[in-house]
């Protein structure tokens, strides 16, 4: 996909640009990873609030994630659900939950990363398409325009998620694959939604 | 469901970000930083 050039120079990045920008720069070392969700919206001018950015990593094992913890830890990120790397690994992300790191500051405050382990084909497929957007300015790796259209459509369906689909529609319209959205679609009506059964 | 002129809003504003690649972050970017600060000024009253 293909876009205009981005002249947008540094000063124009936000404080979640920032956040993200650096927390995947830490990330990209260790283990593959996507943003998806919001954050691609908001990243593509969507002009509305959040306070978690949702992130899917591939599954490592507890070494190597504890190698990723401290790397996070050593440069100013702490996480919100213990300081204690085998707990994060065995009680939350083994078990599918999803844990929150923001910036080392005097409380919790936003922003957040919310990661999560790929817990599906869905996920493996959307992290082994991944992209970067030139448009967003950003040099981090999302799921594809197409994976978020189609489970803000097919799965989310809420308001805000039907007018961040319009949205990224509109910016990248004739560039989107339709067949593409509907195979995916498809799937997530089988692996998410149990249609087939 | 939101009204139409909701939705009416979000594609004008996504026409402009398409059309003006270089012009539309810098509009962003107050409001975005905008509702982290306030909110990080709200917690830390807490």
């Amino acid at each position: 996909m293909e876009n205009k050039k981005d002249n947008r120079s540094v000063e124009d990045k936000t404080i979640l640009d920032k956040f993200v920008e650096d927390f995947c720069k830490i990330t990209d070392k260790h283990v593959k990873y996507i943003i998806c969700s919001g954050f691609v919206a908001i990243s593509h001018g969507r002009t509305r609030g959040t306070e978690d950015i949702d992130m899917i990593i591939e599954r490592m094992s507890k070494p190597e994630f504890i190698n990723f913890h401290n790397d996070l830890i050593k440069n100013n990120f702490v996480c919100i659900q213990s300081d204690n790397q085998s707990d994060i690994f065995d009680n939350y992300l083994s078990k599918g939950d999803s844990i929150r790191y923001v910036v080392n500051d005097e409380g919790y405050f936003p922003p957040e990363m919310e990661i999560k382990f790929a817990k599906d084909e869905i996920d493996n497929d959307q992290i082994k398409t991944r992209k970067k957007l030139p448009l967003t300015g950003l040099n981090i790796y999302f799921s594809s325009i197409e994976y978020n259209i189609s489970f803000k459509e097919e799965l989310l369906k809420s308001d805000k998620d039907m007018e961040d689909s319009r949205h990224l529609r509109i910016i990248y319209e004739s560039e989107i694959d339709e067949e593409l959205v509907n195979k995916i679609k498809e799937r997530i009506g089988k692996l998410r939604l149990n249609k087939d059964k | 469901m939101r009204d139409k002129t909701h939705m009416e809003s979000v594609e004008r504003w996504a026409r402009y970000v398409r059309e003006n690649p270089d012009r539309w972050k810098s509009k962003v970017k107050p409001i975005i930083d905008s509702q982290i600060i306030k909110s990080r000024s709200f917690y830390k009253k807490l």
